[in-house]
């Protein structure tokens, strides 16, 4: 390589890394962008996981918005639905309300509904936001997220994401983003008809 | 290089034993040539060009977003040739999986190379030492044999010797130093390859959560609990490492004068998996909390003011939200967001606030004089209607815009409280200024390559210096049998390698040794001085 082209390509290298280096500002990181989701998507929504692929969930405990202690453990043989949410994200605001629907009609079948509130600093605003909207099913107030490592290994990457427990306390399905309660019945028919 | 011409020979007999296509080397030898290289690093450069020109999907969703709405088609055509993720898009990574092709092809080589050329032995003597650069000739009363041994044993501390009988009775020593030269070139490439590796792995295997943690507030190692989540592909976002921040007790910032900061410190408690005790920490800037490989580092701080908003007939709501700073002296901006009870009547109730730390009020407009909190107020536009139609994620630092230019959020409020003081809504509703807390942003990383990747840059340039420090010298001394009576001739030839022009005074005092060691203790002889023993020294 001649000495010219040395030059010519250091220079062209220098002033092509000056331009992308000078530039940014205004294009640069969103430090708000935390706060705005991005859905990934775990299960299809409404499918299951085969029953014999399945695992065992976690020993999932944590006390209740209202006071007093709750276990995953203690609603074996139901079917569980574990909702995580946090009060101030406007998908799980349209979310609950449906599922505080789909609970009272299918609580005598064995389906339990249970929030999961994570990321809600504010524990008054959690508990007059389930009273508004008159959600009669247990809250967890787990506002670090423990509860998502108790769970063991499933897949939850944003708000709202939902857990289903079949009946003998594995992980039936996993639901990342707002799930619509057509699927969330199609795929609760068909666990309460397990054994 | 010695090895070269047979190894080249050998590659090109494997690779037409193995029916490679010639088309297919000549591709494969033109991609490892240096020109490629350089070529591959100029497009590397030129291709992130648009990533720092164009906002970024990964980085900035929301600004990508007006991008596509104010440009039309030229954003739409920008968009499908992945403009908005330059790093992610497919060409990208051709032009950087070619330049680490190119380079692990040509480091390879060299690496055999200079391996080769650390065991192998000095070379023989070449026919005619006076052509050589540096050269001189003396004479010695010993045999050619004990000659030789003699200067062998001589230089052996410090070269590498070979002593070789030649075909004529002369017996020549072939001598050379400076292989850790070869040790250090051999050092530098495999550790500059090791690093290329380490990087690419490292970057597949890491990931970096951050969150906004408000005093009192925790969070766990797991990515529901991240404000932001990116990780390498073959991270398992379920198999983090078990750990949780459980509470971020306090925040202490501390400022000089004239209002810059002089330090950072937050004071944390934080359990190493679920059933471990939870533990104190303090993390600086700088000096980030350690936890199984995973570091967590103090990125930002700001305040969070709270508030107790009582609406009539209902339980008073007490609320904490985490502002943004618009400036250095943290005048910041933030929302409340109150759901109604009923989501078909209008009835949310949202606070768009500025909270100024240390306020002046001029004209109404509440700004921010200092950092500290000495006189913090919190100015509040209050809104009524629905916040969220549809649900649709927004961000949480600030009402939407569209809705209150749309007229479908109404302005029922607006007022400056300072600590303790409310405000009355037309409706009853009071909105209560309780006081404030302070939030940091924490970033969690882990990259298992780090260490790995340390060691392998301090190799690096270890390597580098031995090899730019070290001297490459061949010297060669061969004894030629005079006839009977007269003393053998002793020439030496000398070649430097690299930094020839330091060697004339090192080859005049190796002659001088050389004739020393032939001289001492040898059989009785006229003592000549060195200097007159030595013919033509420094010519052709």
């Amino acid at each position: 390589m001649t000495s010219r082209t040395v030059v010519l390509v250091t220079t062209l290298l220098a002033a092509v890394l000056g331009l992308s280096a000078c530039s940014g500002g205004k294009n640069a990181v969103d430090q708000s962008a935390g706060n705005q989701f991005r859905y990934v998507q775990a299960n299809k929504k409404g499918s299951l996981i085969q029953a014999a692929e399945r695992k065992q969930a976690g020993p999932v405990a944590g006390t209740l918005l209202t006071g007093g202690e709750y276990r995953l453990s203690d609603d074996r043989g139901k079917v569980v639905v574990l909702n995580y949410f946090a009060s101030w994200c406007p998908p799980c605001q349209i979310e609950t309300p449906q599922f505080e629907a789909i609970y009272r009609e299918r609580k005598s079948a064995g389906v339990q509904f249970v929030g999961m509130d994570v990321k809600d600093p504010s524990k008054s605003a959690a508990l007059s936001w389930i009273k508004d909207k008159g959600v009669t099913f247990p809250v967890v107030y787990d506002e670090a997220a423990r509860s998502a490592i108790q769970l063991g290994d499933v897949p939850m990457a944003a708000l709202p994401s939902t857990v289903v427990i079949d009946k003998q306390g594995r992980v039936a399905a996993v639901y990342v983003g707002a799930v619509l309660p057509k699927d969330l019945t199609a795929a609760l028919d068909e666990l309460t008809e397990e054994v | 290089m010695a090895g070269l011409p047979t190894g080249s020979a050998r590659r090109a007999q494997l690779s037409r034993r193995l029916r490679v296509p010639r088309q297919v080397r000549q591709l494969w030898r033109r991609l490892v040539s240096m020109r490629t290289a350089l070529v591959l690093l100029f497009l590397l450069a030129l291709a992130s060009v648009p990533g720092s020109l164009l906002p970024q999907r990964p980085l900035n969703p929301p600004k990508v977003r007006e991008y596509l709405r104010t440009h039309g088609a030229w954003g739409r055509f920008l968009d499908r040739i992945g403009a908005f993720d330059v790093f992610g898009s497919i060409w990208f990574s051709a032009i950087y999986l070619l330049l680490f092709a190119s380079l692990i092809g040509c480091l390879i080589p060299r690496i055999t190379v200079y391996a080769k050329a650390l065991r192998a032995r000095p070379l023989k003597a070449p026919r005619n030492l006076d052509r050589l650069a540096e050269n001189a000739a003396l004479g010695t009363d010993l045999s050619p044999d004990q000659a030789a041994d003699r200067v062998s044993r001589a230089l052996r501390p410090r070269w590498r010797t070979a002593v070789r009988a030649e075909e004529s009775g002369a017996v020549a020593v072939s001598a050379e130093k400076g292989y850790s030269r070869e040790a250090g070139n051999l050092l530098f490439h495999v550790s500059l390859l090791a690093a290329l590796v380490l990087i690419a792995g490292g970057r597949m295997l890491s990931y970096e959560g951050t969150v906004v943690t408000t005093e009192g507030s925790g969070f766990c190692n797991r990515p529901i609990s991240y404000d932001s989540f990116t990780a390498g592909r073959w991270v398992k976002p379920d198999r983090l490492a078990d750990f949780c921040v459980d509470r971020l007790d306090k925040f202490t910032a501390d400022y000089r004068e004239d209002g810059s900061p002089a330090r950072f410190k937050a004071d944390i408690s934080y359990s190493e998996d679920l059933a471990a005790e939870s533990r104190k920490g303090v993390i600086t800037v700088n000096h980030p909390l350690r936890l199984k490989d995973n570091r967590v580092y103090l990125l930002d701080h700001g305040y969070s003011p709270t508030v107790t908003i009582t609406r009539p007939g209902r339980t008073p709501v007490t609320d904490t939200q985490a502002f943004l700073p618009t400036d250095t002296v943290l005048t910041s901006e933030g929302a409340f967001k109150l759901p109604g009870r009923d989501a078909t009547k209008d009835d949310d109730l949202g606070l768009s606030a500025i909270f100024a730390p240390t306020a002046v009020i001029d004209g109404g407009v509440v700004s921010s004089i200092a950092p500290e909190a000495a006189n913090p107020v919190l100015a509040v536009l209050a809104y009524t209607g629905e916040l969220n139609p549809g649900g649709v994620p927004q961000s949480v630092y600030s009402l939407d815009q569209k809705q209150i230019d749309s007229g479908e959020l109404t302005k029922v409020g607006a007022e400056n409280l300072a600590l303790g003081q409310s405000m009355t809504l037309p409706d009853g509703t009071v909105i209560r200024f309780d006081g404030y807390k302070e939030w940091v942003n924490l970033q969690v990383s882990h990259d298992p390559s780090q260490t790995a990747l340390l060691i392998a840059s301090i190799l690096m340039v270890a390597g580098l210096l031995g090899s730019l420090a070290i001297r490459r010298r061949r010297l060669w001394v061969r004894v030629a049998p005079a006839g009977p009576g007269a003393r053998s001739v002793v020439s030496v030839g000398g070649l430097a390698r690299n930094d020839s022009g330091n060697f004339s005074a090192e080859f005049q005092a190796i002659v001088e040794e050389l004739t020393a060691v032939l001289d001492a203790d040898g059989p009785p002889a006229p003592a000549a001085p060195a200097a007159a023993e030595k013919i033509g020294a420094g010519k052709d």
